[in-house]
């Protein structure tokens, strides 16, 4: 597009010249009629300048009408009213307009009202030293513009710790990176990450940028100030500014060279863990919504400890396991090498002897014989005990139901059954439920104090839910002794759940749940 | 075989008052002077130096130590002195401690005899 078309009296170059003149003068009218209509369907702020930069006429737009008046500027040199260098690139585009009879363009930035707004002029000839310029403002570009640059930023860093997270990364490795992604988003030098200890404690585990003294990797520190024990104080977002803290730790942080911070808490499992802060120096401002940003990276903070811990967790339990089974191996070899083993040792060399006294004192011999004869009895019922110890035979030939009746039957106090089995159920499952119910009964007879007991287990959805209850004295802690633990390893290895209630003065409930349709754990990542 | 004039005196060490009473029974039966018995490692020094057994039937798995720590207390203190080590578990168990802990040699429980004894003292 040229500015030619805006140029009245080109289409009348060859009539006569009095009826040329009247046409011409019409034609001039007409096209500035068409001009003033084409001007008028325009929306945005329309500006007529001198050759010099004068503005000739002035039509704002909506919303700058709102600031000014065409009467401020009419008249007066673009010189006067515009920052020099603005002017100078204006003046420099309606020279070259003029000169070259095309469109010029310059784009910049003016504040208005105090507001940073971003503009464009097109800048086309209108006549004998004349432009007329139109102005957009697209300042709500230039900012969408902007934002969509920064969240594609800020989804990029996400993915990337996101991508750290999953593929279970150590949780120090996330801690650092995520440091240092916050502080390439938002602009700044420093950021730390905090464990809180206790009430007043925290450990930094990931830092970026300078941060010395107390800010060191590692470094235990008593919080004294600032958002991070604000944080912890509060598990919610939180903002320091230290200039208007009083007292020691806010002139250490200071002297430091901040001027103040901002933290969000990382939760885990519901408990604030610990805080990501990001520290600010003077002159340095905080940057747009560093809240909701800090806390969508302080979200992945919480999934990566989360899930290494859960991952601990069950490598320990695994141990456990491990551990349980090696002791019952030595326990069995044990208990085999000093009872049995040893008895029948016995009993040879005395069938030894036995055998030299037959000739010489055979009454003596046939005394011994007897005693051979009830050792070896004992020897059996030793045996029996222990293999009984290492499975019990009535869950192997009968099944779970008839098992239970037998370890109800043996317990030194009344168990009442309500079992239902209606399924067919796997054999880890039956052994874990066995197990649960044998050591629930053997706590209860230990501890409890009970007179009644009542198991409970039936299958309902695809799970065997059992329930242990007693009416014993309560106050059982979950997390001691190794019995139970045992249990929990037991059953969370079939992918089941065990729970304890078990308030002092209220009895005790023993509650698990197996899923019936697998008997092995489908390990996390294995079939993912 | 040379034909002894005295009987070996024997001192039984093992943890199992079973086999002790038995074993003692047996040698004894068999023409061995069986002169004492101890429960541990430590009791079984502490004999061997009064009683001055010329034979000790050392279980090997002992409450305190086990055999072969005896085993070499009681030849540093008593180098002339006969060790046969015994055990419930067999021999492979322990393979060449055996042979490198001094004593004689090895006896599993089950097969101990008098004749068994005197094979290893040839």
């Amino acid at each position: 597009m040229t500015g030619e078309s805006l140029r009245p009296g080109d289409d009348v170059a060859d009539a006569g010249p009095a009826l040329a003149s009247e046409q011409a003068s019409r034609n001039a009218r007409l096209t500035e009629q068409r001009n003033r209509a084409l001007l008028d369907a325009i929306p945005d702020t329309i500006v007529r300048y001198g050759r010099d930069g004068t503005y000739l006429d002035v039509r704002p737009d909506a919303d700058t009408a709102e600031l000014f008046t065409p009467d401020q500027f009419i008249g007066r040199n673009v010189r006067d009213l515009r920052p020099d260098e603005l002017a100078r690139g204006i003046v420099g585009c309606i020279e070259h307009a003029l000169e070259s009879g095309s469109m010029q363009v310059i784009e910049y930035e003016l504040a208005i009202g105090g507001e940073a707004h971003w503009r464009e002029a097109r800048i086309v000839p209108s006549g004998d030293g004349e432009v007329v310029a139109i102005l957009r403002d697209f300042t709500e570009q230039r900012r969408t513009e902007a934002e969509q640059q920064r969240l594609a930023a800020e989804q990029t860093a996400l993915r990337r710790v996101a991508t750290l997270v999953a593929g279970n990364a150590r949780p120090e490795k996330v801690f650092q990176t995520v440091t240092e992604e916050v502080c390439g988003l938002l602009g700044l030098k420093t950021a730390v990450l905090h464990r809180f200890e206790d009430a007043r404690t925290s450990t930094i585990v990931g830092k970026f940028g300078e941060p010395t003294g107390p800010f060191e990797l590692g470094k235990v520190n008593e919080l004294e100030v600032g958002s991070a024990l604000q944080v912890l104080q509060t598990g919610a977002p939180a903002r320091s500014n230290y200039d208007e803290l009083i007292g020691p730790g806010a002139a250490k942080l200071r002297a430091l060279g901040f001027s103040g911070s901002v933290g969000v808490p990382i939760t885990v499992s519901g408990v604030t863990w610990g805080a990501l802060v990001v520290a600010l120096r003077p002159q340095e401002p905080l940057p747009l919504e560093t809240e909701r940003r800090l806390e969508a990276f302080a979200e992945l903070v919480g999934l990566a400890v989360a899930s290494a811990s859960a991952r601990d967790e069950l490598a320990a339990s695994r141990q456990r396991i491990v551990e349980a089974s090696d002791t019952e191996r030595r326990r069995i070899e044990r208990n085999l090498h000093d009872g049995a083993q040893q008895r029948l040792v016995a009993l040879s060399l005395e069938l030894r002897v036995a055998k030299r006294k037959l000739r010489t004192s055979p009454e003596e011999a046939g005394e011994l014989l007897e005693e051979v004869a009830q050792e070896l009895a004992q020897a059996i019922t030793e045996l029996r005990e222990l293999a009984q110890g290492i499975h019990p035979a009535v869950l192997t030939e009968r099944g779970l139901g008839p098992a239970l009746e037998v370890l109800a039957a043996r317990a030194p106090l009344p168990v009442e059954l309500a079992v239902s089995l209606t399924e067919h159920l796997p054999e880890p499952v039956e052994t874990a439920t066995y197990y649960t119910v044998s050591e629930a009964l053997a706590n209860i007879v230990k501890h409890a104090h009970a007179d009644s007991v009542t198991v409970r287990a039936k299958c309902f959805d695809g799970r065997l839910e059992l329930a242990i209850s007693d009416n014993g004295v309560g106050g059982a802690d979950p997390d001691r002794g190794s019995g139970l633990c045992g249990l929990r390893d037991r059953v969370e290895a079939l992918d089941g759940e065990l729970w304890i209630e078990s308030s002092a003065g209220q009895g005790t409930l023993v509650r698990a749940e197996l899923p019936i349709g697998s008997g092995r754990r489908t390990l996390v990542g294995k079939d993912a | 075989m040379l034909e002894r004039v005295q009987a070996w005196r024997v001192l039984v060490v093992d943890d199992h008052a079973s086999f002790r009473r038995c074993a003692s029974e047996l040698l004894v039966a068999e023409g061995f002077d069986v002169v004492g018995e101890a429960e541990d490692g430590t009791s079984a020094v502490a004999l061997a130096a009064t009683l001055k057994p010329e034979l000790v039937l050392l279980d090997i798995q002992l409450p305190d130590t086990d055999g072969f720590a005896v085993a070499e207390r009681l030849l540093a203190g008593h180098p002339g002195m006969q060790i046969v080590l015994v055990s419930s578990r067999d021999r492979s168990a322990y393979g060449p401690l055996i042979e490198a802990s001094g004593a004689v040699g090895f006896i599993s429980k089950a097969e101990l005899t008098g004749a068994a004894l005197e094979r290893l003292l040839e």
